[in-house]
């Protein structure tokens, strides 16, 4: 059995080195969080930068398929608080990507826009891949005992290159540890550590 | 994770079922590169899929929802295994529920690892000489498995069928052309025949006969002599 070793090209190892980086900044944000609000919120603080450029999380309330409208926390790399706002103001049955991943409890990544209103339109008609300038993008459910209760969504603007498998798979191991906090949300339990 | 319900799985077959039947006059690639989006898209657990469709057992034209799934493509390729090879080879499903433990395709198997590849599906169907692969990915391991396999199953037989149909009209766009390009011929040679039989005063097969010999010693074609005659008759007419 041949593992991954020495023979990677520097550019995979650097790609697992930043992954793992993104995954204990993801890990330190669900193991600090007291409630929902905060943990979505600290969660897109924590990946937006070095994972991606911008980062959605949605979750929405248990026992609704298709999802229906729920809360959403988002950040980018840069400030831009407007369209934040706005991006977070839009229902998440509004992203088509984004439900089809927590209807299939299938974490999803596309390379290039496939289509264009895949994330969603703001109320002023403009796309949401057209305002966060997306290039590529990665959506991974967040599922607690079987359910679909939210989840996260990476963006990478067209300038970078583009959200690869293994980020994908990446994301699929933080929106865990994403549920795992909601777990012990709904047990009552306290942040780990306090 | 849990898994989709009866209804969801119902409802997902139609909608790739569907999807797929609008594939029907594509071009081999297109409806190819749409297999792979739909898997990728409808088949629970599939976070990505690669597509290989083989005539003659000689790998013909591939298609992957993400670059990174096309490497694992190429890698099976230049091996000379992996689980579309064997797929192919022995015509039945191959699943390889964790990369991490697979010995089979070591080369395979350490790519996959290292783009975070954990489990893959292969399909494969076969129809006289032409052979088409569906291998589906997953971020888990021990997540593709036989009961992901009815819409994967309902996607690699219509787009089997879908490559089939797209076959014959590649095939038959080609005879048109061929056919359109033979009747553009004949219309030159005839023109020209008509051209020498007024200046040299000779016969229909006089003139084809001078054309030919020109062919010959001059090893270009006879419609390519006919042209010749044509454009330089209509600068003279000028």
């Amino acid at each position: 059995m041949k593992l991954p070793s020495s023979d990677l090209p520097a550019d995979r190892v650097r790609a697992w080195t930043s992954a793992l980086d993104a995954m204990a900044s993801a890990g330190e944000a669900a193991a600090s969080a007291t409630a929902e609000a905060d943990l979505m919120a600290a969660t897109a603080d924590a990946l937006a930068g070095q994972f991606a450029d911008w980062v959605i999380v949605d979750l929405a309330p248990e026992g609704n398929e298709p999802p229906a409208r729920g809360t959403r926390s988002v950040a980018g790399r840069h400030p831009a608080p407007r369209l934040a706002s706005a991006v977070a103001g839009l229902p998440l049955a509004d992203s088509p990507l984004t439900v089809s991943a927590m209807e299939q409890r299938t974490p999803r990544v596309q390379a290039s826009i496939a289509d264009p209103a895949e994330l969603g339109v703001l109320p002023d008609g403009q796309r949401v891949v057209d305002a966060l300038g997306a290039g590529s993008y990665a959506v991974s459910p967040i599922t607690v005992c079987g359910s679909p209760l939210g989840a996260i969504t990476i963006v990478r603007d067209r300038s970078g290159p583009p959200v690869t498998f293994l980020e994908l798979s990446v994301l699929a191991h933080i929106a865990d540890l994403a549920a795992a906090a909601i777990e012990r949300f709904e047990a009552g339990e306290t942040p780990a550590g306090r | 994770m849990s898994e989709a319900g009866p209804r969801d799985l119902s409802a997902e077959l139609a909608q790739a079922a569907s999807e797929l039947l609008t594939l029907a006059s594509a071009s081999e690639s297109r409806a190819m590169h749409r297999l792979v989006e739909l898997a990728a898209r409808h088949v629970p657990g599939c976070s990505g899929a690669t597509a290989g469709l083989w005539k003659d057992d000689e790998p013909a034209i591939s298609s992957a929802s993400h670059p990174d799934l096309s490497e694992l493509a190429d890698v099976q390729l230049a091996e000379g295994r992996g689980p579309a090879i064997e797929a192919r080879t022995t015509g039945r499903q191959v699943s390889c529920p964790d990369t991490l433990s697979e010995d089979r395709w070591p080369e395979f198997t350490s790519r996959a690892l290292s783009m975070g590849v954990r489990s893959s599906l292969t399909l494969v169907h076969r129809a006289g000489h032409v052979g088409l692969t569906l291998t589906m990915y997953s971020t888990r391991p021990g997540v593709l498995d036989a009961s992901r396999a009815p819409v994967a199953e309902l996607l690699i037989a219509f787009g089997s069928a879908v490559m089939r149909n797209t076959s014959s009209y590649d095939a038959a766009q080609r005879t048109a052309r061929q056919l359109s390009e033979g009747a553009d011929s004949r219309a030159v040679v005839d023109q020209a025949k008509g051209i020498l039989m007024v200046g040299l005063s000779c016969s229909a097969d006089e003139a084809l006969r001078r054309m030919r010999e020109i062919s010959q010693t001059s090893q270009i074609k006879v419609t390519e002599v006919a042209r010749r005659i044509v454009e330089s008759h209509e600068l003279d007419v000028r």
